[in-house]
């Protein structure tokens, strides 16, 4: 599997030639913005044509993001973390719903599993905050702001360590970052003070 | 962490790089604007809050006196320390903004201009506009213009009477910004009229677009509006401009096609194809880009 070496990664950081494509942050937002429509409309378009939307969607989309990284050399274009992340939960959206708060698991897998391929920080820290909600959903508001305490401890361990890989740095910094409010959360969660799940992430009896 | 120490050994200015990388350096001036500007909307935020839930303990006229005087006192320190970087910029900004809120409460409570209320808007891109010149605030030239932009938006008039009168509005605004930006002599104030006088501009083609009566109108105009910013985004090597010029008119043709076609499955595919289309062009743009900088 394609991937950008140690040194070739940190060669993108430093923004120096070589020959991995990457775009600017501006244009890595518009293109990951374009591309989430195309993927939304042809997962559209293949429900119109009695196509299995979400296996079409995803192979599409994870073949055509591959073949631009092997490819073309893109790497932190916007276009092909897009198309991972887009295809995977398309095909996630596309699953039998049960209503089971397990779903959000689906997309945890989705999410890290593109955050793996990718070696996106942000896909990455959505995973393990989506873990987190999914505790806060099925009531374990201790288990949840526990979880999140220890991501984020664990990161910051991490932090001390020096890291060859910026993604790997961008991962814990990310963590160490949003976790701490990801704990307060099913603390914070009543509006009386006692600890319980937030009530936009009830489910109704 | 990590450290880029063996990648900075060749750089030009090496020692003092790897000196950051090592810690010996560490340069706060970024996380301290950033810091700076939280605390500006924090503040501006929390006179908002103070106001609604204590007007009637406080009183109002307490109330306005206090905010002027704290907006003054925010320009007299700007005055006093013009070099007290990287604050400076921040402390204009929140007199700014403490302006703007005591001219909407001022205006709120005691109506002092009557059926012309709008015109405060008018009054506070005056105001920002000479603060901004005065201290080269960029960020308090923002504020002046979008007030302006929100004058222009609602002032009544009879001009402003027909069915495409929000067009019309940001047609003439894009246009008087693009004379102030002509009569501007700030080099780094350009920027702030260019982006916003473009933007302007495309959103009122998009208002004539998302009219039925004017629709294919609105498309040209955003084709036109956007075969002048790829122009002048290529020429003078500014990205953004070359992303508007892909963007609107995705949006404005999208709309017209749409509008054209009344298959669903259509509809789907051109989407597809559309998005794929511009997604190609500024992929292909911004190498090229990348290329000639």
């Amino acid at each position: 599997m394609t991937t950008p070496t140690i040194a070739e990664e940190r060669a993108l950081a430093l923004r120096r030639p070589g020959q991995w494509r990457r775009a600017s942050i501006i244009t890595q937002i518009v293109l990951f913005i374009l591309t989430a429509i195309g993927i939304v409309a042809f997962f559209w378009l293949c429900d119109l044509i009695h196509l299995p939307r979400g296996w079409i969607t995803a192979a599409v989309s994870i073949a055509v993001a591959e073949l631009l990284i092997q490819r073309l050399h893109f790497w932190r274009t916007g276009v092909e973390s897009a198309l991972w992340i887009g295809g995977l939960f398309a095909f996630v959206v596309s699953l039998p719903s049960s209503g089971k708060p397990e779903a959000i698991l689906a997309f945890v897998a989705a999410s890290a599993i593109a955050g793996w391929r990718m070696r996106n920080a942000l896909f990455g820290t959505l995973a393990t905050v989506l873990v987190a909600v999914y505790m806060i959903v099925k009531e374990w508001p201790w288990l949840a702001a526990g979880f999140a305490l220890a991501v984020c401890l664990t990161a910051l361990v991490a932090e001390t360590r020096l890291w060859q890989r910026p993604s790997t740095e961008f991962l814990w910094e990310g963590l160490l970052i949003v976790m701490p409010v990801v704990a307060y959360v099913p603390i914070k969660g009543d509006v009386h003070g006692e600890i319980g799940v937030p009530r936009c992430l009830r489910r109704s009896p | 962490m990590i450290s880029y120490e063996p990648e900075l050994a060749s750089a030009p200015d090496a020692a003092r790089r790897i000196a950051i990388e090592r810690r010996e350096i560490v340069p706060v001036g970024r996380e301290l604007r950033a810091l700076a500007w939280c605390g500006v909307m924090l503040i501006a935020t929390g006179v908002g809050i103070i106001i609604r839930d204590h007007i009637h303990d406080i009183g109002p006229l307490a109330i306005a006196m206090a905010i002027g005087v704290a907006a003054a006192a925010c320009y007299g320190f700007a005055v006093w320390r013009p070099d007290a970087k990287p604050w400076a910029d921040s402390v204009v900004l929140l007199g700014a903004l403490l302006i703007s809120a005591d001219v909407a409460f001022i205006e709120a409570q005691w109506h002092l201009l009557g059926g012309e209320w709008q015109r405060h808007f008018l009054l506070l891109a005056v105001a920002h506009a000479i603060a901004a010149y005065v201290f080269g605030s960029r960020a308090v030239l923002s504020l002046a213009v979008a007030a302006f932009a929100a004058w222009m938006g609602i002032e009544q008039r009879s001009v402003f009477q027909s069915d495409i009168d929000l067009a019309i509005r940001a047609f003439l605004c894009a246009g008087s910004l693009g004379i102030f930006r002509a009569m501007n002599r700030k080099a780094e104030f350009n920027p702030v009229f260019d982006h916003f006088a473009t933007n302007i501009a495309f959103w009122g083609a998009l208002v004539l677009t998302f009219n039925d009566d004017t629709r294919l109108v609105g498309v040209l105009l955003t084709l036109v509006f956007a075969a002048g910013s790829l122009t002048y985004g290529l020429r003078r090597k500014l990205e953004p401009f070359v992303i508007y010029a892909i963007v609107y008119p995705l949006i404005a043709v999208d709309i017209l096609i749409f509008d054209l076609l009344h298959e669903e499955m259509l509809a789907a595919f051109y989407l597809v194809v559309s998005t794929v289309a511009a997604i190609t062009g500024l992929i292909v743009l911004h190498f090229r880009f990348r290329r000639a900088s």
